[in-house]
């Protein structure tokens, strides 16, 4: 949708162009303008990881309150979420606890490693109303990913006990899984005050219920949902969400109506969809600053891919999953497939040790899953999304590049460990954690060895008595 | 054994026996900073990894009973990335003459990076195993490796 419109908008502006502002992004429309490994960030920024806490367990996420408090809070994949106070002490009582609100047994499945307690949204009147919206794999439910909002008492502003969970627990959305990965995992409010919840296309692989491409499926979505409902209403649709209308009781004309006008009618097509065609969305991340929104998606066997919409945008992107994964066709078969390109291209992707079916194995500039981090407007940076991957603990920047009028990617740095999540703190500067729970050798939830909570901060800030992690630069 | 030397360094006879036992130092493959080869509470300092701090050589290499301890420790912790055969899919081969780090010809470095850990998936394996048992799954690994 947005790529045909941003091409009759770019034909119909064609002498414009001049007086265009030449610093706007603009979303590639051809493969070669999709930024890859190996360009170079404007501002050249130099990064380091600074440790902030260690010992949680397989942390999955992180997340600020934008209260003030400076605090932090890391999410456990177990079910738990611990709170970080500014000196980088972990409180030892859980935020909240998940694996104790249910008399049964645990409310969360972590049977897969991709299961589990994901991600944890402060509402955006968090400070007045003390609501905060959870997102993970039910145990109950079979595995089904449920977003629920807790309360929290004032008088217990670091502490959601069990009593304040049960009486304030309202669920808002509950959908079943088909298979236990690609669950998508991040939520969060946009500058619009709506909540997005990243939503994977229910696992297996390949998309075989082709979630990415049809509408009537809450799988394979970037999804918007108005939570400021009355409490016996679980969420509201926004008006405003592109598939709002498309499948609304209405008579039926068949005269009068444009072909466009037609084309609006999607029988079936939720529409709770903002964005489609995702295979994984595990994080998305708004820039504090504009509100442009960043999504990482990750890809399949060959290839992640990163997203960008303007804060302008309508809604309604295909970012082309299960037909396309980043500018290639899928599925793979070589190095040379030809195949439509469907909907809207990523503005960078980059590939896995083995880019396409039986390629020589990459040495450099490889990953396998990307984790996108949050954006950074410091240190020389500005607007720039960073991404972390899961396998070899590269950390990418991208950015708009104003001189050259594209997007560039850099690998900013190489860690000594697997990124599974991030976020922007109060201040802006990016957070990261890693967990040790690479599939085959994952022992369960509590059982790995701990991860940790790091600051990607601009090398010259790195005070003395900060421990920074051995990372490798960039030649 | 040298960190603790270097912070108990009021105790200089205890230094001195650390010294004259010559224990070689190990090196993150990372940065070629110390590796703190202190054992965890409760690890068992095994004659082999006496020996092994001592010579550099891994004293398990071509015992079957050690390698086939290795064996099932190499399918529980690093088969899902190097492969049963060690050729490799998430981590690099093992087995082919490329090396990301040459130093895994010798058993010095190839125990720097299953203790010390590499990039990305590459953890520490000081984590989650001991160094009597890192020794072993070396011992394995070499029987992987191409002569
Ligand atoms: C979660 C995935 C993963 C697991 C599990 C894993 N490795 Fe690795 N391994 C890697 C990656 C990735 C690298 C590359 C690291 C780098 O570039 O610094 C690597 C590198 C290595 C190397 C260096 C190879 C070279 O070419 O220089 C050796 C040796 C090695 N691993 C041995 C092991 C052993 C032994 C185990 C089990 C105890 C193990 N690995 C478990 C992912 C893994």
């Amino acid at each position: 949708m947005r790529g045909s419109k941003a091409l009759l908008f770019a034909a119909a502006a064609m002498p414009l162009v001049a007086v265009m502002p030449a610093w706007g992004q603009t979303i590639p429309k051809k493969p070669e303008e999709v930024a890859r490994p190996g360009g170079k960030l404007p501002g050249n920024p130099k990064l380091a990881l600074v440790k902030v806490a260690d010992g949680l367990n397989d942390p999955t996420g992180v997340s600020v309150a934008g209260d003030g408090s400076g605090r932090i809070f890391a999410v456990e994949r177990v079910g738990r979420v611990k709170v970080i106070t500014p000196d980088g002490k972990i409180l030892p009582e859980p935020f909240l606890d998940l694996t104790k609100t249910n008399p049964l047994g645990s409310e969360v499945q972590t049977g897969f490693v991709e299961q589990g307690l994901w991600s944890i949204a402060f509402h955006p009147k968090f400070k007045d109303n003390g609501y905060v919206f959870v997102h993970y794999a039910s145990l109950p439910f079979n595995g089904a990913s449920i977003v629920a909002r807790y309360t929290v008492d004032k008088a217990s502003p670091n502490q959601i006990t069990k009593d304040q969970a049960n009486k304030s627990v309202k669920v808002i959305m509950n959908v079943p899984q088909p298979y236990y990965n690609h669950y998508g995992g991040r939520i969060a409010f946009g500058p619009d005050g709506m909540l997005y919840i990243g939503r994977g296309d229910g696992g297996w692989e390949g998309d075989p219920l082709n979630a990415g491409q049809r509408l009537d499926t809450l799988l394979a979505k970037l999804l918007r949902i108005n939570v400021d409902t009355a409490d016996d209403v679980a969420y509201a649709i926004p008006k405003d969400n592109p598939f709002a209308r498309a499948d609304y009781p209405q008579m039926m004309s068949l005269f009068g109506i444009t072909e466009e006008g037609f084309s609006r009618i999607k029988i079936g097509a939720r529409p709770e969809t903002w964005a489609y065609g995702l295979r994984n969305p595990y994080m998305f991340h708004f820039d504090p600053k504009s509100g442009d929104l960043f999504i990482a998606d990750v890809g399949q066997n060959h290839w992640e891919e990163i997203n960008y919409q303007p804060r302008s945008s309508k809604g309604g992107e295909n970012y082309g999953w299960n037909l396309n994964m980043g500018t290639k066709c899928h599925p793979m078969k070589g190095a040379n497939d030809t195949c439509p390109q469907v909907g809207v291209l990523p503005i960078a992707e980059y590939p896995h040790q083995e880019p396409y079916p039986g390629a020589p194995k990459l040495t450099q500039g490889w990953g396998c899953s990307a984790q996108g981090l949050g954006v950074a407007n410091y240190g020389g940076m500005d607007k720039a999304y960073l991404v972390g991957d899961w396998c070899s603990g590269r950390v990418w920047g991208i950015e708009w590049d104003k001189g050259a009028s594209k997007w560039q990617m850099q690998e900013l740095m190489q860690a000594p460990f697997q990124f599974t999540a991030g976020a922007t703190d109060e201040k802006g500067y990016v957070l990261a954690v890693n967990c040790y729970c690479f599939y085959l050798e994952d022992k369960g939830p509590v059982a790995n060895p701990p991860g940790a909570l790091w600051r990607l901060l601009p090398a010259n800030e790195v005070a003395p008595g900060m421990e920074t992690a051995k990372v490798k630069l960039p030649n | 054994m040298r960190v603790v030397c270097v912070l108990a360094s009021a105790v200089i006879l205890a230094c001195a026996a650390s010294v004259s036992a010559q224990e070689l130092t190990f090196r993150s493959i990372i940065d070629k900073s110390p590796l703190d080869v202190t054992p965890k509470p409760g690890e068992v300092v095994t004659d082999a990894v006496n020996a092994f701090r001592r010579t550099g050589q891994n004293p398990y290499t071509g015992k079957a009973d050690a390698v086939a301890q290795g064996k099932k420790l190499y399918i529980e912790y690093c088969e899902s990335c190097h492969m049963s055969d060690g050729s490799g899919r998430m981590g690099p081969s093992l087995i082919e003459d490329y090396h990301v780090y040459e130093e895994i010809k010798t058993d010095a470095g190839l125990f720097e990076i299953v203790f010390g850990g590499g990039f990305g998936a590459m953890q520490p394996f000081s984590k989650r195993l001991s160094q009597d048992e890192i020794l072993k799954v070396m011992a394995y690994v070499r029987t992987l490796m191409k002569p």
